[in-house]
């Protein structure tokens, strides 16, 4: 099996055959991917980037059944001043939602993902609007709608009410939650 | 690159043709998947399904490639012009 090729072949044939003029080495010897296998692996690749399309299609008709849940208390009473804001998940959801004071006794709450991709929202006290970082965009505070960026819907605005002892969620008053 | 066979040589413009065709159908899917990635989280839901036929047009051409290369590789190999020696392809001889 150590011999050469050209002598084991000599001793096989009676004539070389043509295809060892062409590739003299021995298959062993021969470490390179040719470019069928390379063309069979690229299908191979193209196969996969087919099934995560087909997966992003098929997730967009799954919808999640958890509700909601409303009259759970997302802050307690004083626990953020006027013009902070605090994160929260959103009750039944696993979802995260950000409730800012805008005064005494107004707050207002939203889905924190933004509606471009999905990154969470910040609330900026000094521009006095909600802010997403990935891309520069903005949602005014009083409605959730967009002020400048990419995303093309406002956030979900979420629906609470002011109670002595906090604050309570109430549910979606417009938009939809993921 | 010379080769002694006008074949050899046509074997190998529809091998490179395949390939530069698969790279094509390649990036067009990456492309594809990260615009199916954004129109979902963008709630564009509707343009998911043309991107899902365009991915699939891609996965054909890349399938397709790879069948006329094999095709035209064992084309060469009843031809004798093959090296059978390849080391997925078992040596008769051995
Ligand atoms: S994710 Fe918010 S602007 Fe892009």
């Amino acid at each position: 099996m150590n011999e050469p090729i050209q002598k084991r072949l000599k001793n096989k044939f009676s004539a070389l055959p043509k295809w060892a003029e062409d590739f003299s080495i021995e298959a062993n010897q021969d470490k390179n991917v040719s470019r069928r296998d390379f063309i069979r692996f690229l299908s191979l690749v193209s196969f996969g980037l087919l099934t995560g399309t087909a997966g992003v299609f098929l997730k967009s008709f799954y919808k999640s059944d958890s509700a909601p849940v409303s009259g759970v208390k997302i802050l307690g009473a004083n626990e953020i001043a006027v013009g902070e804001s605090r994160s929260f998940t959103i009750p039944g959801k696993r979802e995260p939602g950000i409730a800012v004071r805008l005064n005494e006794n107004t707050y207002v709450a939203y889905g924190q993902k933004c509606t471009h991709l999905q990154c969470p929202v910040l609330w900026s006290k000094d521009a006095g609007k909600l802010v997403c970082p990935c891309h520069n965009g903005a949602f005014a505070v009083e409605d959730g709608r967009v002020l400048y960026g990419p995303p093309e819907r406002p956030l979900p605005q979420l629906d609470v009410a002011v109670q002595s002892d906090g604050v309570y969620f109430l549910g979606v008053k417009s938009g939809s939650l993921t | 690159m010379k080769f002694r066979d006008a074949r050899m040589e046509t074997r190998t413009a529809v091998e490179l043709v395949c390939l530069t065709l698969s790279l094509a159908s390649i990036f067009f899917q990456i492309w594809i998947l990260s615009t199916s990635w954004e129109a979902y989280f963008q709630g564009h839901t509707q343009r998911l399904l043309p991107a899902l036929i365009f991915s699939c047009v891609s996965f054909l051409v890349c399938a397709l490639t790879a069948w006329t290369t094999g095709m035209s590789f064992m084309k060469g190999m009843d031809e004798g012009r093959t090296n059978t020696y390849h080391k997925h392809t078992p040596f008769k001889g051995d």
